[in-house]
């Protein structure tokens, strides 16, 4: 108590509580610029904080974190770009609710996801870090090898109406996240001499070209056709049924977004993918993800906010970053000459009430800001297609190039951009390329690390606690659907019978 | 009036168009461009931020940093190679820069670069669980010898700094270890040391840190000439016996033939930097080691590191120069 104190008083100060929200908007601003991520918007203002004091300067990091991961929310919704990769599932159905004319509200609900997932992410980060630290060290290879596993199963729940296209979908993914040197034996893999290929072709341009380029091709041939799509917005405020259903359905995904970000080389992207494939699976219409409900938006929202309050545990308790962003925190706390682990609880009490704090007031922070941008989407897409089909296709090249200054990503951004429309004449999706992509690293690295130091093969999979619990959940995931759709036949030839 | 102003301006215009002199002597006029093979966040970038952020104060001209990652600073040694020799782009350079060229990577490698500072240097180490029964290299030998292909190691790919320096233990004392690969650097090892996962790891006196502070794992002794600062009660190799010294460095490089003067005030900036408190207490603090090696010993260091890395990457099979 004697340190909360001091804590409170440092954070509302004026100029505190100035550096909390502008840090907010700001992280809101960089997430929802395609292209432009997190860690970039840290890494940019870190030099800035080295010239404020250690608590100014880790607030203003701390508030860019948190909007940052949400930011991605808005290019999702309004445009269908991502704009951060943890963003990709909130596109899935956002962008169909914007379509219909619900932008404003997906915004609100989107809004609300993220505050209630962001604070309890914050909260276990206080209370139960110490618990949650050894959680993450339990996981070595195997565990996060089954961990890309179960990620990819989530492919029942991507790939919609046909398993089949999702698998040809999934296997593109991962056949393009082999590009680079072998990571085990440094040997070039299809990298056709470049030097920018020796590192793997990054998902980043795939994602913003097969979302973000796609969609402006598809709306290019209907130009002439569609009027303008009235958007109904009546108050900011999301409705009590809206707020009733974000209130029932944040739990489970904020968990799993809050463990993931625990587990340091995870991340966002990987927590929404398995939020979401847990909210179909659990779904009593499981077919009706994707074609722009809010429990879709509320899984993927409120997983990658609670991601932030995760990766902050192993950061303040082990000194280890769950995230890139969170490695740069690190780097700011060592400026100041502040060495994160269990001894800065004990040296800095005050300064990590004060950090607590902060990480709470700047989700209100990210909620009042967007709440004030629901209000002002209906009128960002309300411009008209003529116009707005340029800024689209110019926010992509500048979103791609952004990532590593490289050229190569925008030429690889318009060559994925051009076979996402057509892949989806074949009824093949991007989500499920993506999935192949993200998850195609971790599984790789992790497998051959596993076989590398086990003396017994593949049997270490079933020798460990959390592997085992693991597998479970991805048969279940696996034989699910086939149970039900069996289950629903024998209700069908039960009511004809009556 | 107007015209001689007119006739001074036309031969100031082509005096400094056309003559590296004039050119070298207001160097710096505009902003300079710092290329980091790395990603943002990643090590060399914040060490590069932090760096410049302070050489800017001492340049007189802005230091902006640009992030082209891309097969281990391969590409970005690329761009800087081919860049212009006017100080106006520069890079920084790590370990790497001595094996892509023998591995048949990139076609350049560290002739084609002028140095200005060596500002860093992390030696390798071989790290432990706390509770692990080995107190010194010794003990983990004598164990090896007599459980060969047993103990498990964690350790970057093969190539990378990380990996030669666990080779060079194995070779120094006659033994073979179980080594597990690590994709991305060497930063996963000291978790997986400290998770029970693997035996021990080999990493950087940096990298383990944190886990060290926490008192999860420890270090059985680093592979530098002397004992880091960070760690005053940890012996090197060399106390222990083994005659093995490897490690990484950064160094902030110039295209060749970049002018000697533009060498001379980057160098001038660069060593007061890494002189600064700021920097000295973030990398003392983060378990590095600072340097401020001037253009001369950065460059014989380099061809000294070329000849050690040609030798290694030659007896594993590994060399595939382009000529």
């Amino acid at each position: 108590m004697e340190h909360i104190l001091p804590a409170l008083k440092d954070v509302f100060e004026l100029k505190m509580l100035f550096y909390i929200f502008g840090g907010t908007a700001l992280g809101i601003a960089v997430g929802a610029m395609p292209g432009l991520s997190a860690t970039m918007g840290l890494a940019v203002v870190l030099p800035l904080t080295f010239y404020m004091s250690p608590a100014e300067g880790i607030i203003i990091l701390l508030g860019m974190y948190v909007g940052a991961l949400y930011g991605g929310s808005f290019s999702a919704i309004l445009l269908n770009i991502p704009g951060a990769p943890p963003a990709v599932m909130t596109a899935l159905d956002g962008y169909p609710m914007s379509k219909r004319g619900e932008a404003g509200r997906a915004i609100g609900i989107s809004t609300l996801s993220s505050f209630i997932g962001g604070l309890f992410g914050v909260i276990c980060l206080i209370v139960i870090a110490p618990i949650l630290a050894k959680f993450a060290l339990k996981f070595g290879p195997p565990e996060y090898t089954l961990l890309a596993v179960f990620g990819l199963s989530a492919i029942v729940a991507v790939a919609s109406k046909s398993l089949i296209r999702g698998f040809v979908g999934v296997t593109i993914g991962l056949l393009i996240a082999t590009v680079g040197l072998d990571p085990f034996t440094s040997v070039p893999r299809f990298t056709f001499g470049r030097v920018e290929l020796m590192s793997g072709i990054s998902y980043v341009p795939i994602v913003i070209g097969m979302f973000g380029l796609t969609e402006v091709m598809n709306q290019t041939m209907e130009i002439n056709i569609a009027g303008k799509i009235s958007q109904k917005i009546k108050k900011i405020i999301p409705g009590k049924a809206d707020i009733m259903l974000v209130m029932k359905k944040f739990l489970p995904s904020s968990i799993i977004g809050m463990l993931i970000g625990v587990l340091p080389g995870a991340g966002g992207t990987i927590a929404s993918i398995i939020s979401y494939n847990q909210a179909v699976q659990t779904s009593k219409t499981p077919e009706k993800f994707g074609t722009g409900i809010p429990e879709g938006v509320i899984a993927a929202e409120s997983a990658n906010n609670a991601e932030v309050g995760g990766s902050l545990v192993p950061l303040f308790t082990l000194g280890i970053p769950g995230s890139s962003p969170a490695a740069i925190l690190l780097g700011a706390l060592m400026i100041h000459n502040l060495t994160p682990g269990p001894m800065l609880f004990v040296e800095q009490a005050t300064l990590m009430n004060t950090m607590f704090i902060a990480l709470i007031v700047s989700q209100f922070a990210l909620m009042i800001v967007g709440l004030l941008m629901a209000k002002a989407a209906p009128y960002i897409i309300s411009i008209r297609k003529v116009v707005m089909l340029p800024i689209i296709a110019l926010l992509c090249v500048i979103g791609s190039y952004a990532l590593k200054n490289s050229y190569l990503d925008i030429v690889i951004m318009m060559i994925f951009g051009v076979v996402g429309f057509i892949l989806q004449e074949f009824g093949i999706k991007p989500a499920p390329i993506i999935l192949g992509l993200i998850l195609g690293p971790l599984a790789e690295n992790n497998l051959r690390s596993t076989l590398e130091i086990s003396e017994h093969g593949l049997f270490l999979f079933i020798t460990r606690p959390i592997c085992i619990v693991l597998l479970v959940l991805i048969l279940a995931v696996i034989l699910f659907p086939f149970w039900q759709s069996k289950r629903m036949e024998r209700k069908r030839k039960r009511s004809i019978k009556t | 009036m107007k015209r001689t102003l007119l006739f001074t301006l036309a031969v100031l215009i082509t005096l400094s168009w056309g003559s590296n002199i004039v050119l070298s002597a207001d160097y710096p006029n505009k902003p300079v461009t710092y290329i980091i093979g790395w990603r943002t966040g990643g090590g060399s970038d914040l060490v590069g931020r932090v760096l410049c952020g302070e050489a800017e104060k001492f340049l007189g001209q802005r230091i902006i940093i640009v992030n082209k990652p891309g097969g281990s600073g391969a590409k970005a040694y690329m761009e800087i190679s081919q860049a212009k020799p006017d100080g106006y782009t520069i890079g920084n350079c790590t370990g790497t820069i001595s094996t892509h060229k023998f591995m048949g990577n990139i076609p350049v490698g560290s002739q084609n670069f002028s140095p200005v500072i060596t500002f860093n240097k992390d030696p390798g180490g071989f790290w432990v669980k706390k509770d692990a029964p080995w107190k010194t290299l010794d003990d983990l030998v004598a164990d090896a010898k007599k459980n060969p292909g047993k103990i498990t190691v964690a350790a970057s790919n093969p190539g990378s700094i990380t990996r030669f320096g666990l080779l060079l233990l194995e070779e120094a004392a006659g033994i073979k270890f179980r080594i597990a690969s690590q994709s991305g650097g060497e930063s996963k090892g000291p978790k997986l040391v400290a998770g029970g996962h693997v035996d021990a790891c080999q990493a950087a006196p940096v990298t383990g840190r944190s886990l060290y502070k926490a008192g999860l794992i420890r270090p059985l002794g680093f592979m530098s000439e002397e004992r880091v600062p960070a760690y005053p009660e940890i012996p090197t190799y060399k106390e222990q016996g083994y005659n093995v010294v490897i490690g990484n460095y950064r160094q902030v490089l110039a295209p060749k033939d970049t002018p000697e003067e533009i060498i001379n005030k980057l160098y001038s900036a660069f060593k007061k930097a890494a002189n600064s408190e700021k920097y000295k207490n973030f990398m003392i603090g983060s378990g590095s080691v600072p340097l401020d090696w001037g253009p001369e010993k950065s460059k014989s260091y380099l061809m000294e590191q070329d000849k050690i890395f040609m030798k290694m990457i030659k007896e594993r099979g590994l060399y595939k120069e382009k000529k």
